[in-house]
């Protein structure tokens, strides 16, 4: 998963930067101001925006209501030093998803994100199934069959990503811009490998495959029914 | 304290100066109404005098004596008289004179006499009766007295009296009555604008006059007054409250940058160098929130207090400047940067600032300037004189500043590049303490870019008054 971060506070944002790449490992992308802030939210690359309130060249609020004008849908969280009623429920109806009022703690940082990001792409609970796999995104742990398996960050990352969209073709350059920074363009040929490796890891448990390569266009999870013997 | 009240006072005073006018003229009427009278009982005294003189006739014997004659006379029946010629009594009604010879003596005039319990007022008159003048010719001095009771008099006189002071008690109570109504009336309205001013809060400075408070011509320096202070303070609510509003936003932000710090440190297990590094940054964003406090506190205490511009304290501005210069010097260097001084007409001016204060102001604008600087640039500090104002002029020729942003610059918590503020530690409070400062002492400051970056203040020269 790819967050944009737009926050002005330059130790602040490393420290959110690091805290969700350290947690949930998701990419982050981190904007200084306003301006470059809605600039770079307009791409659909972010499965999250996490924006703070007072931005200096265009203020938060601004860049919401331009944001949802333009069409955006991506989830976004506001971090705000101002937490009254009256400017909460200004945030929400302007089109924020959800906000956390500064100082926040970072551990609920990290679960509202989370919350947001599977609620952006329409799952309830933490925990998610598909193609007899399951992914326990709380834990970060995944299980097929009932038994453990062992995944790198990446690997998880990818399986993660790939079961939030169901039986959906996800292409490569698609995983590669919600996996990564704004650096994804240099990863492009590990990407094939983490795959390989997540198949094998996932194939080797049940027997039975659990990613689709479909030539030139992308992956798919396949669902269990249709999963063909290895 | 002693407190009065408008209306008593009011009314006090009408009554008093109507009282004395009431007393007057109740005093006027008695003395006139007294010699009205009066006049009249004498009048008609010595007409009753004539009438008995006129009964002396001479007698019908030989004698050639005077007898009385009353056939025909009437007198009232209170009245008394006596008539005598020398100490022969020719006739009396009632005992007037009770055997005292000196009341027949004397000129003619009127006396007051008192008979038993009454009082008289008497009128003594002299004749001669000349008997045969042609003949004998026998002269006889007649005196007549003659007395009527007063206490008809002065019950009249006293009715009049008591008419008119009746009259005035009841114009008195009248008037006081009227006046108390009326003043009150004319209060009213400023008890309307005390209602009015009632309702402001500090969440609701709406102040809006009643027609009555209004339309009372006296009221209005009062209304006018009320409705600058309503304005004023509404003002500087606002002020306030975007002060504490933005205050609120840097503290949270930087309690939430060493909060997040520490998390960040606590989220996994980490090696004893991630640890250390980890600490140092910790203790830097501490660092920072301290000086953030420090300058939030300097700017309250500076925008607070006019103590330091009374206390007369100045300093002398070239001095303090090059002190300053010598302070900065390592930073300069660091950032490859030369400090120059300029003094025109070789001034060592003094200025009606605290010296403490005058260097806060200059470290702020060489800081500043020093950071905005490209390398190898030069900050060029320029000192001059000029009508009752000395004149700090810092320029250092760095990177133009967008004009629609020189308005804002001496806002507090105003950053013109805010990643290049943060990343040089600015808290935007560095200009606004400098305006403040500055401000307090009487004198301006002001930033231009027409050719380059120019920061200039102005303080009042000492012995010269301000303005």
């Amino acid at each position: 998963m790819r967050v944009l971060l737009v926050e002005d506070e330059v130790r602040l944002a490393e420290n959110v930067a690091a805290a969700l790449r350290d947690g949930p490992g998701y990419a982050v992308d981190c904007a200084g101001d306003g301006k470059t802030g809605a600039q770079m939210a307009s791409d659909p690359c972010y499965d999250l925006i996490v924006l703070d309130l007072m931005l200096p060249g265009m203020d938060g609020l601004t860049l919401l209501k331009r944001l949802r004008a333009r069409g955006v849908g991506t989830p976004v969280l506001v971090l705000t030093a101002r937490t009254e009623t009256g400017s909460v429920a200004q945030l929400l109806n302007e089109g924020a998803d959800d906000y956390l009022g500064k100082p926040f703690d970072l551990g609920e940082l990290i679960a509202r994100a989370k919350a947001l990001i599977r609620r952006g792409k329409g799952a309830a609970h933490p925990t998610l199934y598909a193609g007899g796999i399951e992914v326990n995104t709380l834990e970060q742990s995944v299980r097929r069959g009932g038994a453990r398996v062992d995944l790198s960050p990446m690997e998880y990352r990818i399986l993660e990503y790939l079961i939030h969209r169901p039986r959906a073709v996800v292409s490569k350059r698609e995983l590669l811009q919600h996996l990564y920074d704004y650096n994804w363009e240099h990863h492009s040929n590990v990407i094939e490998a983490h795959i390989s490796n997540l198949r094998k890891k996932l194939d080797a448990a049940s027997g039975v495959a659990s990613i689709e390569t479909l030539r030139g266009r992308g992956y798919r999870l396949l669902p269990e029914d249709t999963g063909g013997r290895v | 304290l002693r407190r009065h009240s408008i209306t008593r006072r009011a009314v006090a005073i009408v009554l008093s100066i109507e009282l004395v006018f009431a007393v007057a003229s109740t005093a006027l009427v008695y003395f006139y109404q007294r010699q009205l009278y009066f006049g009249a009982l004498d009048i008609s005294l010595r007409g009753h005098a004539d009438s008995l003189m006129g009964t002396v006739v001479e007698a019908a014997d030989d004698t050639d004596s005077v007898m009385m004659d009353v056939a025909g006379l009437t007198t009232p029946k209170e009245d008394l008289y006596e008539v005598w010629e020398g100490d022969n009594l020719l006739g009396r009604s009632g005992d007037l004179s009770r055997g005292d010879a000196s009341l027949r003596r004397g000129a003619d005039g009127f006396l007051r006499l008192r008979v038993g319990r009454r009082r008289y007022r008497v009128v003594r008159m002299h004749g001669l009766r000349v008997i045969d003048p042609a003949a004998v010719n026998v002269r006889h001095e007649v005196v007549v007295l003659y007395a009527s009771p007063t206490e008809g008099v002065w019950r009249a006189v006293n009715q009049a009296v008591r008419f008119f002071a009746v009259g005035n008690a009841v114009i008195l109570v009248l008037t006081g009555w009227l006046v108390l109504v009326l003043v009150r009336r004319s209060v009213a309205p400023l008890n309307e604008l005390a209602t009015d001013a009632s309702t402001i809060a500090a969440n609701s400075w709406r102040f809006v006059p009643s027609e009555g408070a209004r339309s009372v011509e006296e009221l209005e320096p009062l209304v006018g007054a009320m409705e600058d202070v309503v304005r004023r303070l509404e003002k500087s609510f606002a002020q306030q409250r975007v002060f504490v509003s933005d205050a609120a936003h840097e503290l949270k932000t930087s309690v939430a940058v060493v909060k997040s710090s520490i998390q960040l440190l606590r989220m996994k297990e980490r090696s004893g160098a991630e640890y250390q590094a980890g600490l140092e940054r910790c203790q830097a964003d501490c660092a920072r929130m301290e000086e953030l406090v420090q300058r939030m506190l300097l700017l309250a205490t500076v925008e607070e207090g006019n103590a330091e511009r009374e206390s007369g304290e100045h300093c002398a501005v070239v001095s303090a400047l090059r002190e300053v210069m010598e302070e900065l010097e390592t930073v300069a260097q660091l950032h490859e940067v030369r400090l120059e001084l300029l003094r025109r007409d070789g001034v060592e001016a003094r200025a009606k600032i605290s010296k403490e204060q005058w260097k806060t102001v200059c470290t702020e604008l060489v800081l500043n300037a020093i950071q905005h600087s490209a390398r190898d640039g030069v900050v060029m500090l320029e000192v001059s004189k000029g009508a009752g104002m000395v004149r700090l002029a810092v320029r250092n020729g760095g990177e133009g500043i967008p004009a629609e942003v020189l308005p804002y610059l001496f806002d507090r918590f105003y950053r013109g590049d805010p990643s290049r503020a943060r990343s040089t530690g600015g808290t935007g409070l560095g200009l606004a303490i400098c305006k403040a400062i500055v401000e307090q002492a009487g004198g301006r400051i002001g930033m231009g870019c027409e050719a380059e970056v120019e920061v200039s203040v102005e303080v009042p020269v000492d012995g010269v008054l301000p303005r």
